[in-house]
């Protein structure tokens, strides 16, 4: 059905591939003017946050490992801008919102492929951990990077994880790793890294992981508007999962890049749920799976002329079970399949001047096994986008279209929307000798509803309108380094507005068991986002690395004047919000310090005492021990997380852990 | 709000002033129809579900003040449903699974009541009262029988799949099976259960997924039913409970709660439609006459997007409306014209209580 309809594109996307392997590769320098960064590593194809007009925050390799955050979720936490909704514990669910803008439009890429959900439209990021991952890149807005699929340019905003890049060093023909993590609540996590080079096109890579842990952490509960509170231990909260990952790059005599990866992810967890007044039990079981595969591939076909292609097959299984009540067993699954397929010509008419087209055609179905429902829906996205690059200054404009057309087998569907988002960006360096830069843009992001909105409520509400999202952003950039002593200062301050409208809202439907999703809601978000980093090398074998983020957002609900909520702050939003990390490197010993701090807010969209939450500072310290041998290294990490053991909600009555510990050692290769 | 609440004190300190003169019983004495005028009313909001933020509120109608929330944040999750039997007030909190009585002179939990099966939730849902005894049907398909002096369970009896609506007439329970979550397989039957014996005797037939029951002054018993949301509609039917015969009421949709007072039964209905926008009607369905009341419930226009709960002070016959979208509440005099709002009783307010 999916090739039916979009015949019409493929003869482009075949144009293109058989261009590309009989053209010579070309050496082309990188047309992007960055200012010199020391000790920052940026994947070649990513644009520096230095000078892209747009938001761009990145955990380098090195960095990653050094924090101790041991989830994709808690190195998230770190950037700012962007809030973690935190449901607690190794297995809780963990989802990105970018500038307070719901997880639906935060896109999440794995190694720049879209990672899909349907179902939800929110991707859960406890499932990612951090062991295989080699960067984390965050963009808000666009980079200005032409080749990216036309996916990222629809969402908001989106989360890149890196897990693999061109093999480096071509005399280690082998790389290994194995390491093993241990820690409170019965943690257990060894995983195992294999790297080979196959030969001088290929090299292969290895990476399987496992993890169990128990989760039954003990915590303090608020009871009711007082200060008292309840003791409890989290309860149904084990989690046990395997990961096996396997990838292939190839760099071809001709300049071609291939990076191909199968994935599969297996778990079995607890679903923990909400800590209730009076009632412990918890009877909710999930059994997940997830396993794709992804390939793309890079060229040049002319001096001036490269392109992108990737592909992904997706295929994920929930069984779902309740045993909450003894005689009532309730046990489901829900499957889901995306196909997705990606084509990037980038065409460089002048030095200054570059053009691309992305086209993505995504085909995702969904079904259970209960209800007989099966909803299908393609999602055309084409993106043309262009970019002026002068000493002075860097224009980018785009123009996205977005087709979205539902099928439903079992009635009528949300049929044929189409939308143009535009977006225009400017990067401008005022004086040649101030590594300064101001950089401007406009976004329009438009969220379709997903399957749940749609199709879950007994009675489908078929003609909701997707939510539409206007951005602006005006922002500075600072990045030098200053002496020999301050090898890295870089700042950047961004100030934004963001319009929401038709706003999907789920209510009850006379029973808090069937819900429906009603388009009536508006928001209005002004912040501000502030970022710090300063590297500096004291004197040899000694160094120190201090990163922090501040980010005030007041997002407000303009839907309705005669509503409570009305001109009040958005529900799970603090006003206030900031993160630091301090890494230092001694000849002896790394010492890393963390700090997350979140003021006060609300949890339901009201600011009244009786729904707010209290602030919360979670600091956390990390020491880590290298020992080298000729080509081998041993590292051994001690880590205490929730150092001052501070009792905390992200999300309301699901407590976070409290003070823990975790070992680890590492051996690689 | 203070004064309010002391105020409210003192009239409950006369209420069970009067209760204890008239209660020397084992149980809580059956409440007659002691011409007692209530001074306000308790209104349950049901909050969201797995937040713990489920409370009640009191509106006093002499200073029109609303305190929120007597219980001060402890009622737990999901409160259900509401009703006073004897000197007490009897809350069923579904998913903290436990029915919290009050004394309504203090207002102040007597008893925290664990509505379990070992570890394991029961889940109660809707409340009714006979002869000295407190029910509730429960989620895991049964009714409990409440004993209202040791304020325990004393006895569970099975009934149909997810039970909603619960009343009693004739010596007999009635239990709405649903079978809700097991959508989209409901459930068309009522359980009916022998008080006397504490079984189920039979299931009688009814509209698909029936959710709401309640008695009038002649023991027949009136219901709601939801249908399946799609093409099988929602309605009303009566339950003569002498011989169990159903009727439909002509010409009345709702499949929500309603309420029944001095003979007249007021009930709404919320009309979802498909761009999720939501419209709601109301009526009035006299039990005596068995025909729709004339005229309109609301005459000034005003617009409830999302009806929740209604309750009718048996006093005055003003009509309370619950709104969910926003949350808020609409007091409409008998002229249908709207006197008061209300939009301190906390989200999805489910239940009016005048006391």
């Amino acid at each position: 059905m999916f090739l039916k309809k979009y015949f019409c594109y493929l003869p482009f996307l075949a144009t293109g591939l058989l261009s590309a392997s009989v053209l010579p590769a070309q050496e082309l320098p990188d047309t992007v003017r960055t200012y010199p960064l020391s000790g920052v590593e940026v994947k070649a194809s990513v644009p520096s946050p230095f000078s892209s007009n747009a938001p761009l925050q990145i955990f380098p390799s090195g960095v990653l490992s050094k924090t101790g955050a041991m989830q994709v979720a808690d190195a998230v936490k770190f950037f700012s801008g962007v809030q973690v909704k935190d449901y607690g514990g190794i297995g809780g669910l963990k989802t990105i919102s970018i500038r307070s803008l719901s997880a639906n439009y935060s896109g999440v890429l794995y190694d720049g492929v879209p990672v899909f959900d349907y179902q939800t439209g929110q991707i859960d990021l406890s499932r990612f951990s951090l062991d295989n991952v080699l960067s984390l890149v965050l963009q808000t807005g666009e980079t200005g990077d032409l080749l990216q699929p036309a996916y990222e340019r629809s969402c908001a905003g989106a989360l890149n994880i890196v897990t693999q890049n061109q093999w480096k060093n071509p005399e280690k023909k082998n790389e290994l790793q194995a390491n093993f993590k241990t820690g409170s609540f019965g943690l257990v996590n060894p995983s195992l890294y294999v790297g080979r080079m196959l030969n001088n096109t290929f090299s292969a890579r290895f990476f399987g992981e496992y993890l169990q842990s128990n989760g039954n952490y003990p915590f303090s509960q608020i009871y009711g508007f007082s200060d008292s509170t309840l003791r409890k231990k989290r309860k149904n909260s084990d989690m046990e999962f395997y990961k096996f990952e396997s990838n292939i790059c190839g760099n071809f005599p001709n300049g071609g890049q291939l990076s191909g990866k199968a994935y599969y992810y297996l778990s079995d967890r607890g679903i923990p749920g909400s800590v209730l007044y009076h009632n412990d039990y918890s009877g909710e079981r999930v059994k997940d799976q997830t396993a794709f595969l992804q390939a793309s591939y890079s060229q040049h076909v002319t001096q001036v002329v490269d392109f992108r292609t990737s592909a992904k097959f997706n295929f994920s299984a929930i069984d779902y079970t309740d045993l909450k009540y003894r005689d009532e067993k309730d046990e489901k699954f829900y499957y889901q399949r995306q196909y997705f397929l990606n084509m990037t010509v980038r065409y460089r008419i002048s030095k200054q001047l570059s053009v691309s087209w992305a086209n993505d055609g995504i085909y995702g179905n969904f079904e259970n096994n209960f209800s007989g429902v099966f909803h299908s829906r393609i999602n055309y996205l084409s993106a043309l986008t262009g970019k002026y690059e002068h000493p002075v200054f860097i224009l980018t404009g785009s123009l996205l279209h977005n087709f979205t057309d539902d099928e439903n087998k079992a009635g009528s569907a949300f049929r044929n929307r189409s939308h143009w988002s535009p977006y225009l960006g400017l990067s401008v360096k005022p004086m040649e000798n101030i590594p300064v830069r101001i950089r401007a843009y406009y976004k329009n992001t438009y969220r379709f509803p997903t399957f749940g909105d749609l199709y879950l409520s007994p009675v489908p509400t078929l003609n909701l309108q997707p939510e539409n999202a206007n951005q602006y952003n005006l922002g500075l950039t600072f990045s030098a380094s200053l002496g020999e002593c301050i090898s890295l200062f870089s700042f950047s301050g961004d100030v934004y507005q963001i319009q929401v409208e038709n706003k999907l809202v789920a209510l009850p439907r006379g029973s808090m068991f069937i819900w429906s999703v009603q388009n009536f809601g508006r928001t209005e978000t002004r912040g501000l986002d502030l970022n710090l980093k300063v590297q500096a090398q004291l004197q040899s074998g000694f160094s120190a690395e201090l990163s922090g983020t501040y980010t005030f957002q007041k997002v407000l609900d303009k839907t309705d004047e005669t509503n409570p909520s009305y001109n009040q702050q958005l529900a799970y939003t603090p006003r206030h919000s900031a993160t630091a990390y301090l890494l230092l490197e001694t000849p002896w010993l790394d010492v890393n310090y963390t700090f997350i701090y979140c003021g006060r807010r609300n949890y339901m969209g009201m600011n009244r005492p009786e729904y707010w939450m209290k602030p919360y500072a979670d600091q956390g310290a990390h020491l880590r021990k290298t020992i080298r041998w000729q080509d081998y290294s041993l590292v051994f990490t001690a880590e205490c997380l929730n150092l001052f053991d501070r009792q905390y909600e992200v999300v309301r009555s699901y407590p976070m852990p409290g003070r823990s510990f975790r070992l680890g050692v590492k051996f690689i290769y | 709000m203070k004064n309010g609440m002391s105020f409210l004190r003192i009239i409950f300190s006369l209420l069970l002033f009067l209760t204890v003169f008239t209660a020397c019983e084992k149980n809580d004495p059956i409440p007659g129809n002691e011409p007692v005028v209530s001074s306000g009313v308790f209104i349950l909001n049901q909050g969201y579900q797995g937040q713990n933020n489920s409370g009640i509120s009191y509106y006093y109608f002499k200073t029109r003040e609303t305190t929120f929330d007597i219980m001060n944040g402890t009622l737990g999750d999901t409160g259900q449903d509401m009703i006073i039997y004897g000197s007490k007030l009897y809350v069923s909190v579904f998913g903290s699974s436990v029915i919290n009585v009050i004394d309504l002179k203090t207002t102040t939990s007597l008893k925290i009541i664990p509505v379990k099966d070992g570890e394991q939730p029961r889940g109660p849902r809707y409340l009714a009262s006979y002869n000295g005894k407190v029910y509730a049907s429960t989620y895991d398909g049964n009714v409990i029988r409440i004993d209202t002096t040791t304020l325990s369970i004393e006895a569970v009896t099975k009934v149909g799949s997810y039970p909603e609506g619960i009343a009693a007439a004739h010596g007999k329970l009635y239990v709405a099976n649903s079978n809700g979550l097991n959508y989209p397989n409901f459930d068309n039957t009522l359980s009916v259960v022998d008080i006397a014996t504490f079984t189920e005797t039979k299931r009688i037939t009814v509209g698909l997924n029936p959710n709401y029951l309640a008695t009038d002054a002649y023991g027949d018993i009136y219901l709601s039913y939801k249908g399946n949301y799609g093409d099988i509609p929602n309605g009303m039917q009566k339950i003569d409970t002498n011989t169990d015969e159903v009727t439909g009421l002509e010409g009345v949709s709702s499949g929500e709660s309603f309420t029944i007072v001095d003979d007249i039964l007021y009930y709404f209905n919320v009309v979802y439609n498909f761009d999720g926008s939501t419209g709601c009607t109301y009526g009035r369905y006299d039990v005596k006459t068995e025909q729709k009341v004339p005229g309109e419930l609301i005459s000034d226009g005003t617009k409830i997007n999302t009806a929740f709960a209604i309750g009718v002070d048996p006093d005055s016959k003003d009509v309370y409306i619950s709104d969910i979208n926003p949350n808020k509440i609409y007091i409409f005099g008998v002229d249908g014209v709207c006197k008061e709002t209300i939009s301190e009783a906390g989200v999805l307010v489910c239940k009016f209580v005048f006391y």
